[in-house]
């Protein structure tokens, strides 16, 4: 027998999580508990007293009373939300299409169809906002996140939730996700960027490192991940991915990445003008607006082919608002 | 998950339990009441659902009750299977006496529950697992339990089971000795 198949029977033994009814359950029980002790030992409290002089008995009475039991639980009739925004004791419920949500009580959430994003407001440790998904549930304590029901999965935008399933607790922080990527084949292009239009971008860069780490060669992936940066204002790491890409993409991929590496550059000349070159040594569709950016970086350094690269642009592209351009720098009439 | 986050997490939530937030209590239950109730169904094959969910809620309620013992050092859920051990060797008792008082017939047999229809390799193994974990005695299924399963140092299961850390090395070791003859003979 292996350690494996201990594990593996362990898990055959594995008890869900308590729900939050179980857990108010427990706290009213204990709390009886406590009340029936108080009971019993003021009892025996008051024994003893009878053989003690009044005037302590007097005393007792002045002194501080006991604090009260907890309140009892409120019993709240549970509500089914429908798709859409929804403000609840000050969080943001938002229940996507097809998806279905029920409020059991103050910060009881059960998602019993789809997926819901909730922004939640911050609170004590004691008294966390708790939504259960299947056999799963997720804590949380103040924080931006969504769970999706089928296949599970708990995406954290701000702060950090906690999830428990099938008998093991995870932490989950901002820009993670819970399960983590899969192992296996990450998603491919067209999923990522569907990830990408569908408002999921920081989940689409993950899977993107994730494939490349994988498949450094793979250009289009490299491509995407580059606009992602690019979008984001990770001007470095866009960069960097445009020279991935150019590296290993065919040739219009590759024109692409120098003409976009040229405009991350636009703020240091000299970068710029390697970029354009290389761009025009091989050009693409931009031929005007990359002679122009040439043009510019040289005229911006005092580069000596700096009027001869702009008088081309007006000559070899007459009508152009590259050509305007040019005049424009060079001071020429429009 | 941030050990170190959890312990600040579960150090609050002591600290409120401290100044009588019963709430607290139910969140401790939330976060560590899987954990514990798997621990009592392995080290005590043959509760019903009923019977852990009990213990499970009389470890955390022993829990709550013996705070001014605890002291927040090592990882909470260690001093919670501290607790559920005692709770679980008093189920054990319990059972023996209502065995030879002939007030209960035994518990079901190992596998029952596992679903005997699923006839396939994983299962027949679970059954073998629990025919074997069944077999050894109290003391070296909670060594082994707490150690291979649960995922304590041998240093953290002395602490729990209350006995020195040699003494639970040799447990250990003639538990997983005892699984392997017993292995054998099957």
């Amino acid at each position: 027998m292996t350690d494996d198949d201990l594990e593996d029977w362990a898990a055959s033994r594995r008890q869900v999580a308590p729900t939050p009814a179980e857990a108010a359950g427990l706290v009213e029980r204990w709390a009886a508990r406590r009340r029936w002790r108080r009971v019993a030992f003021g009892t025996v409290g008051l024994t003893l007293a009878a053989a003690i002089v009044l005037f302590v008995v007097a005393r007792l009475s002045s002194a501080p009373s006991t604090p009260d039991a907890p309140a009892p639980i409120a019993v709240v009739e549970p509500r089914t939300l429908a798709p859409g925004i929804h403000l609840e004791d000050g969080d943001t419920i938002e229940v996507a299409a097809a998806s279905a949500v029920v409020v059991e009580a103050p910060g009881q959430i059960l998602l019993t169809e789809g997926s819901v994003e909730i922004e939640a407001r911050p609170r004590p440790a004691s008294a966390p906002l708790v939504v259960r998904a299947g056999t799963a549930q997720v804590t949380v304590i103040g924080t931006v996140f969504a769970v999706t029901l089928e296949p599970f999965r708990v995406r954290v935008s701000e702060g950090v939730v906690e999830v428990v399933r099938d008998g093991t607790v995870a932490r989950v922080a901002a820009g993670e996700v819970f399960p983590p990527p899969e192992v296996s084949e990450p998603l491919g292009l067209d999923a990522l960027r569907e990830l990408v239009l569908g408002g999921q971008p920081d989940q689409a860069r993950d899977q993107l490192r994730e494939r490349l780490a994988r498949r450094p060669d793979d250009a289009d992936a490299w491509a995407l991940l580059a606009r992602l940066e690019t979008r984001a204002d990770r001007t470095s790491a866009a960069r960097e991915a445009w020279k991935a890409a150019e590296a290993h993409g065919r040739p219009r991929l590759a024109r692409q990445a120098r003409y976009a590496l040229a405009v991350s550059f636009e703020e240091r000349p000299r970068q710029a003008i390697v970029w354009l070159e290389a761009y025009l040594a091989d050009p693409g569709p931009l031929v005007p607006e990359a002679r122009l950016r040439l043009g510019r970086a040289q005229h911006s350094i005092r580069h000596p082919n700096a009027d001869e690269t702009l008088r081309s642009v007006i000559v070899d592209f007459p009508g152009t608002a590259a050509a305007a351009s040019a005049r424009g720098l060079l001071g020429d009439p429009p | 998950m941030s050990d170190v986050n959890a312990r600040d997490i579960d150090a609050s939530l002591v600290d409120r339990l401290r100044q009588g937030d019963g709430d607290a209590l139910g969140a401790l239950y939330l976060r560590y009441g899987a954990s514990v109730r798997g621990f009592l169904a392995r080290v005590v094959p043959g509760l019903s659902d009923e019977d852990i969910d009990d213990l499970g809620q009389e470890t955390f309620m022993t829990f709550a009750d013996g705070l001014h013992r605890y002291e927040h050092q090592g990882r909470l859920h260690s001093w919670l299977f501290g607790i559920a051990v005692r709770k679980a060797r008093s189920a054990l008792r319990r059972r023996r006496w209502r065995r030879a008082m002939g007030l209960q017939t035994g518990a079901p047999a190992a596998g029952v529950a596992l679903g005997q229809a699923r006839a396939d390799d994983q299962v027949d193994a679970r059954q073998r697992i629990d025919r074997l974990i069944r077999s050894l005695p109290a003391p070296q299924r909670e060594i082994l339990v707490l150690t291979a399963v649960e995922g304590l140092s041998v240093k953290e299961a002395a602490t729990v089971l209350g006995i020195r850390e040699n003494a639970a090395s040799t447990r250990l070791y003639r538990a997983r000795k005892a699984m392997a003859a017993a292995e054998g003979e099957a």
